[in-house]
Order: structure tokens, then C-alpha cells, then sequence
């Protein structure tokens, strides 16, 4: 158990810290160095955003409500494919199962900072280098574009709710990362979950529009953090009340996965034999 | 004579590469089964998504719930048939740029096929079988009645169309031989089956007649479903698909030719 707060307080120690700023600053460097692939990786987002404006523009024509909201759903998927596209969590979860197999997690027993930590600022650099190329052209098409005007309240909420959900998000595809430790193959596993996530995550469609027993279950399901509610808070933003418990439900989601993470890294050591080095 | 020759070698070429993916398939179980699970899971998601947008929001037009269902029958098969028969046409390029291509060309296969058969991958087939069958029967029963000369058109026209599509990634690759890394290929045509997400009656008539007649995207599940839940005549949509097929297939060979000629395989 003290093991566990060890780690779960481990950002807060000033050294670590100092150390998970560096490797921001390493990581950052290293992903513009490769600023090819970062245009690239953006190549698809005007196909997949083009074929949700002719989805809904086409269901416009036999729904007033949404004919009415059209403007606001295209903002949302205006985001909602931005922040789906930012980071490979698959990727990320792929190489926690290369560093297992292969025996390369050995060498984060040495280190000051905490595996998960590591992995945690190569995702925070790439996110922020990616969002810092997509941004100017995400801002112009969500609000230029459509004539819906952006507002402040929106805004703090996306960020609220986009630091919870790329930490949760972050999370789950770390401990799905580390079963490695128990299981050999996990590429079946990162495909069913991220079917799931994307749907319960509303990257497919926003979650207003599904069956109210769908919508009251996503309410205290961690999905819906990454994509959902930082695009809808930039086209429709939360009550003040409705956001602080949103928050709430968050935060408690990433004590309980950071827990999971100490506890399945500590168990899979115990199961650990590292024949592969 | 030559030609016979040929084809033999590629088909034992192919069935090797059968024999193999079985045995693959006999020895990773657990593998097989969560690839069943995980399809099944992916087609869940895709008939409750459909099945909100009819419930929760409105009909689509021109399509009943059933159509859609053979629609997304489809659409499955097209893309198992892309990822199990050409997973490697969009990375053909790294093979001219890297100079591995010269291991393929000293064989006695063509290296095309060779790739290919190398990298085919049966049980992405297998394993949306019985989610496309599920699809089809239950749209069957919805859609009281299908066009069966439709259904079996529709389902060569699919697997034609995932040709085409590798045809048209082949070309891209080919590109390589004059201008390096072609990772742009890659993007553009992700981009291309992005658009096979929806049906394309939802375009307007100048994105749907470029994606009829110059790309496939409209024979990937769209035209195929159309048939066989209408009585239209199969006749010019397999005439479409055969100028289409016949066009990006000489451009493919073409380019494939001229590029051969002035390989040089510095990265070998």
C-alpha cells in the first residue's frame, strides 16, 4: 500500500517533477523533428469531417432540431475529430507490450522516474506539438466557418475536461499496455476497447442523441472524458453546477485508474520473468 | 503457354500462403477467438449507431433500416477483403525505396503476386463471416424480400472494388520509383475509405459521379446494398465498374512498366 501512494504521489515530489518537465522539453524536440509526419497525420481529418457535415446535413432535411443545431453538431464534430486524432493511444499501448516482451522495461527499474511517467510526457509533448500544428485551422473551421461564436465559459471547460480525459484515456490504454505482463497478445483487447471507447466516447455521435438509459450509463462511465465533453463544451457549455460534478466524477475515475495502474505494475513485476532480454 | 505458367505459379504461390494463415489461425486460438469477438463487437456498435440514427433522430432517405443493415454487410466485406488480399499495396513503396524489391524480382513469381500472397491474411475474412451473414439475413428479414442476382452482384462488385482501390494504391506506390517515400498514398487513400463510412447518397451528385466512376468508394457497400434491395438493372453499374477497373488496371501496369525500367535499387 505505500508502495501504491508512493507512486500515485509521485509527480508531487519536486525532483520528479523537475525530471517529467525535461522530458516534455526532450520529447517536444523530437517531435519536430519529424514535422512530415505530423502533416500527414492530419491528411485524413477533412475526409472524416466532410462525410459527418453530409451525414447531418443530409438528416437536417428530415429533422427540424437538428436542421435548427446544425451549426453547433458541426462544431462539435469539428473537435470531437481533432481530439480523436491527436495522439495513438493504440501506439502507446503497442510499445508498453514492446518494452515487456522484449525486456526494455527492465531498464525503467533503474530510473528516478516512474515508467508511467514517462509515457506520460512523450503523450503530453505529442499532444501539444500536434494541437499546436492543427489548432489555427481546427479554430477557423469551428467558429469562421459555421458563424457559431465561441465563448470564454466554453473554452475553460474544454480545458477542464481535456486534461481529465487525455490523463483518463491515457490511463486505460496504460493499464491495457501493462496486461502484457499476463498475457501475450493484446491487440484483440486494444481493438474491442477502442470500439467501445470510441462509441461511449462520442466520437461517432454525440451522446445527446442516444437512448436515455445509454446516456445516464456514459454519465458515470470514464469514456466520454477524452472527446465528448470538451467538444460539446466548445459548442454548447456546461452549467457551472453540471460541469463541477462532471469534474468530480473525473477526478475520482483518475485516483481509482492510477491505483489500478500501481497496483497491476507491482503485481506484474511479482509475475515478471524477462526472458526476452 | 507462358500465361498458364504464370498463373499456376501464383496460385501455388497463394495457397501456400492459405496453408499457412490456417495454421496460424490452429495455433494462436485465442487470437481467432477475440478476432470473432472483437468484429462482432465492431458490427454491434455500427447496427446500434444506425439504429439510433433511425429511432433517436430520423430516417435516412431512400433507405429503410433494413437496407442499412445489408448496407453495413457490406461494407464489412469490403473491407476484409482490402485488409486480408491487399494490406500491402499501400506500402508497396517502401520495398522500391528501401531496394528489397530486387529479392522479389529475382524470383520466378511476379512480385507483385508475391508480396501479396506474403502478407495475405485469411482470417480477416473468416472472421466477419458470420457478422456479414447475420447482416444480410437480418436485413433480409426487415427488408422482407431481396434482389438475389443483386446480392450476388453486389458481392463481386464489392470484391472488385477492394481491387481497384489496391489498384489505385498500387499506382500511388509505384510513384515511388521516381519520387522516393510515397506515405502520402498511404493518407490519401485512408482518407478515400473514410468516405465509405456512410452511404454515398448522402453526397451531392458531383462527389458521388467522381466516386462511381474515377474511384470505387461508391462500390465499396453503397451500389452493391442498392441493388439488392431494389430491382434495378445490375447492367450499368457492372459497366462502371469494368471501365474503372480496366482503366486503373493499365495505369497500374503502366506506371508499374515505366517505373521497372528505370530502377536502379540505390537503396539495396
Amino acid at each position: 500500500m505505500a508502495d501504491d501512494m508512493r507512486i500515485l504521489s509521485n509527480l508531487f515530489d519536486r525532483r520528479t517533477f523537475t525530471l517529467f518537465v525535461k522530458y516534455i522539453s526532450i520529447f517536444i524536440k523530437i517531435d519536430f523533428i519529424y514535422r512530415v509526419d505530423f502533416a500527414l497525420r492530419w491528411f485524413g481529418y477533412p475526409a472524416r469531417l466532410l462525410i459527418a457535415y453530409l451525414l447531418w446535413r443530409y438528416l437536417a432535411t428530415v429533422n427540424e432540431d437538428i436542421s435548427a443545431n446544425l451549426n453547433e453538431i458541426i462544431v462539435y464534430y469539428v473537435f470531437a475529430l481533432f481530439l480523436s486524432q491527436l495522439f495513438s493511444f493504440i501506439r502507446l499501448s503497442r510499445n508498453i507490450r514492446e518494452e515487456i516482451y522484449g525486456g526494455d522495461i527492465v531498464i525503467y527499474a533503474v530510473r528516478a522516474v516512474p515508467h508511467w511517467l514517462t509515457h506520460y510526457a512523450r503523450m503530453i509533448a505529442s499532444v501539444g506539438v500536434n494541437a499546436l500544428f492543427a489548432s489555427p485551422a481546427i479554430v477557423l473551421i469551428a467558429f469562421v466557418l459555421t458563424g457559431v461564436s465561441p465563448t470564454f465559459v466554453g473554452f475553460v471547460w474544454f480545458v477542464v475536461f481535456f486534461l481529465i480525459g487525455i490523463t483518463i484515456t491515457f490511463q486505460i490504454y496504460y493499464i491495457l499496455g501493462l496486461t502484457t505482463f499476463f498475457i501475450e497478445e493484446i491487440v484483440g483487447t486494444l481493438q474491442l476497447y477502442q470500439m467501445i471507447g470510441n462509441f461511449m466516447g462520442g466520437v461517432y455521435l454525440p451522446l445527446q442523441f442516444f437512448p436515455p438509459m445509454l446516456t445516464t450509463i456514459s454519465v458515470y462511465l470514464p469514456f466520454r472524458y477524452w472527446v465528448y465533453l470538451p467538444a460539446r463544451a466548445m459548442s454548447t457549455p456546461p452549467t457551472f453546477i453540471e460541469g463541477a460534478s462532471m469534474t468530480i466524477i473525473g477526478v475520482i475515475w483518475v485516483v481509482v485508474l492510477q491505483a489500478v495502474i500501481a497496483w497491476e505494475w507491482k503485481k506484474g513485476w511479482m509475475h515478471y520473468s524477462g526472458h526476452s532480454i | 503457354m507462358r500465361i498458364f505458367l504464370y498463373i499456376w505459379r501464383t496460385i501455388s504461390v497463394f495457397w501456400v500462403g492459405i496453408r499457412l494463415n490456417v495454421a496460424r489461425m490452429a495455433l494462436f486460438q485465442t487470437s481467432t477467438l477475440l478476432g470473432f469477438i472483437s468484429n462482432a463487437v465492431h458490427v454491434g456498435f455500427f447496427v446500434l449507431f444506425w439504429d439510433i440514427i433511425f429511432n433517436n433522430i430520423g430516417t435516412v432517405p431512400g433507405w429503410s433500416f433494413g437496407g442499412i443493415l445489408i448496407y453495413l454487410g457490406f461494407s464489412e466485406l469490403f473491407f476484409a477483403i482490402t485488409s486480408a488480399f491487399f494490406g500491402a499495396a499501400t506500402r508497396f513503396h517502401a520495398l522500391i525505396t528501401n531496394g528489397r524489391l530486387d529479392v522479389y524480382l529475382i524470383r520466378p513469381v511476379d512480385p507483385r503476386a508475391l508480396v501479396f500472397a506474403m502478407t495475405f491474411r485469411i482470417e480477416y475474412i473468416i472472421r466477419v463471416l458470420p457478422s456479414v451473414l447475420f447482416l444480410f439475413a437480418y436485413g433480409w428479414a426487415l427488408n422482407q424480400g431481396l434482389n438475389f442476382i443483386g446480392l450476388i452482384t453486389g458481392i463481386i462488385l464489392a470484391s472488385l472494388a477492394a481491387l481497384v482501390l489496391a489498384l489505385l494504391q498500387l499506382t500511388g506506390s509505384y510513384l515511388g520509383f521516381w519520387i522516393g517515400s510515397m506515405k502520402a498514398v498511404e493518407e490519401f487513400t485512408q482518407a478515400l475509405i473514410v468516405l465509405t463510412q456512410y452511404p454515398t447518397t448522402i453526397m451531392g451528385p458531383w462527389l458521388r459521379a467522381i466516386l462511381t466512376f474515377v474511384f470505387p468508394i461508391g462500390y465499396a457497400a453503397t451500389e452493391p446494398a442498392l441493388l439488392t434491395v431494389s430491382n434495378n438493372s445490375i447492367f450499368p453499374s457492372v459497366l462502371a465498374m469494368s471501365g474503372m477497373l480496366v482503366g486503373w488496371l493499365a495505369l497500374s501496369e503502366l506506371t508499374w512498366r515505366k517505373g521497372l525500367g528505370q530502377y536502379e535499387s540505390y537503396g539495396g
